[in-house]
């Protein structure tokens, strides 16, 4: 007990300086601190220390910051994309076409025809409007496609569209027929898609099953119904 | 009524007067502009055989058409042929009986019809040289044109049965 009453004595007597000079620290620092407790309080004296000290302001949240814009940038990147891509679904819908397909003429349907590949006759035809002559620019498109598969091509390789001024005329091949789908306004390759799978969905379902051995009132009368379902019918009751 | 459609196809020289027989016979013709670019041009005529009607689709093949494959191309899906020849140049019919040969070979079981047009220059009732045809016509008079495309959807039609 005695020993360490005297060792608590000689701690005094060694650190007694380093007491005051610990104590005159601590306040100071409680000096400093009220100070700038003062100035944060004090907005116009924040500012002002900000700007005094900016560059140590952007060392220190420089890193913190970085990561939080670009956090920001790829999250508002994945929402944009997704929108898109949601607007995008909806809009290369054929349900979205037929709905708007008065207030936009952009790819949208003129006409289509099922011709015959190799007499070039109508199989089957349908439009908004009435056309002058359907046989005869059915006939005529398959010389022209004739022609052009045998004069430039290979024989083997088919003519897939004719464009004349803001008309588009798809031509998706078969091994009897082939569609001619006549687009006005700008066509996207979405939208040749979206056609084509119609077309192709309509070949297998419907007309692929049909005989062409005779060509007649009755088969093209079906077929046109069959177009006007396919490509036609809601646009018509919208 | 029933409607049929058929393609017809005309093929002859190029001087034998198609053009011609076309423009006496058909209603709608298309825009023959075209003809000097592809080779081709199409127009169509109805014909009514009983209570049937024929839609008969007529491809004008431009006479001298070198390019071979095109040829083909054209004739593929043909119902029946009209082949005409000049009554007054014999070369014009060799040329139509060498093309009926090498038809007969490749589509053997289509109707062929041998017009000899330009009758109305014809001093007597037939060529001045051997042939064998179906009908004599004058596309500038339009003798006997109608009758040419009725025998022939009337052919197309017994064909049918």
């Amino acid at each position: 007990m005695e020993t360490k009453n005297q060792f608590e004595e000689l701690r005094r007597i060694i650190l007694s300086d380093d007491r005051e000079e610990n104590n005159e620290r601590n306040q100071r620092l409680l000096e400093k601190i009220d100070v700038l407790e003062k100035q944060l309080n004090d907005p116009d004296e924040f500012v002002k220390i900000l700007h005094n000290s900016k560059e140590q302001v952007v060392d220190m949240l420089g890193p913190h910051v970085g990561k939080l814009i670009r956090k920001f940038i790829r999250s508002e990147m994945e929402r944009l994309s997704e929108n898109i891509t949601q607007k995008r679904k909806a809009f290369f819908s054929f349900d979205y076409l037929r709905r708007n397909k008065k207030e936009s003429a952009n790819g949208q349907l003129a006409q289509v025809f099922i011709i015959h590949k190799h007499s070039g006759l109508v199989i089957g035809e349908y439009g908004n409007e009435d056309t002058i002559e359907p046989d005869l620019i059915a006939s005529m498109l398959t010389a022209i496609k004739s022609f052009v598969e045998t004069a430039f091509g290979d024989g083997e390789s088919d003519l897939e569209s004719l464009e004349y001024g803001n008309y588009t005329i798809l031509l998706f091949n078969f091994e009897q027929f082939y569609f001619a789908l006549i687009t006005e306004g700008i066509l996207t390759k979405e939208m040749k898609s979206l056609y084509f799978d119609q077309c192709l969905e309509l070949a297998d379902d419907s007309i692929g099953s049909l005989s062409f051995k005779e060509i007649d009132d009755v088969l093209t009368n079906k077929v046109n119904k069959y177009i006007q379902n396919t490509f036609f019918s809601t646009s018509d009751n919208a | 009524m029933r409607e049929i459609s058929k393609k017809i196809v005309l093929l002859g020289n190029e001087s034998v007067g198609k053009t011609s027989l076309i423009k006496q016979y058909v209603h709608s013709i298309f825009n023959e502009e075209y003809l000097s670019t592809i080779g081709i041009n199409i127009s169509k005529k109805s014909v009514v055989i009983g209570d049937k009607t024929y839609k008969l689709l007529i491809w004008d093949v431009a006479g001298d058409l070198m390019n071979e494959k095109l040829y083909d191309a054209y004739l593929r899906g043909t119902h029946a042929f009209l082949l005409v020849f000049d009554v007054t140049l014999e070369t014009t019919y060799t040329s139509i009986m060498q093309e009926l040969e090498v038809l007969n070979s490749y589509f053997p079981d289509v109707n062929k019809i041998i017009i000899g047009n330009k009758m109305d220059l014809l001093e007597g009732d037939s060529p001045a040289f051997d042939a064998k045809f179906d009908i004599l016509t004058s596309a500038k008079t339009g003798q006997n044109v109608e009758g040419a495309f009725f025998d022939l959807a009337k052919r197309i039609d017994n064909e049918r049965g």
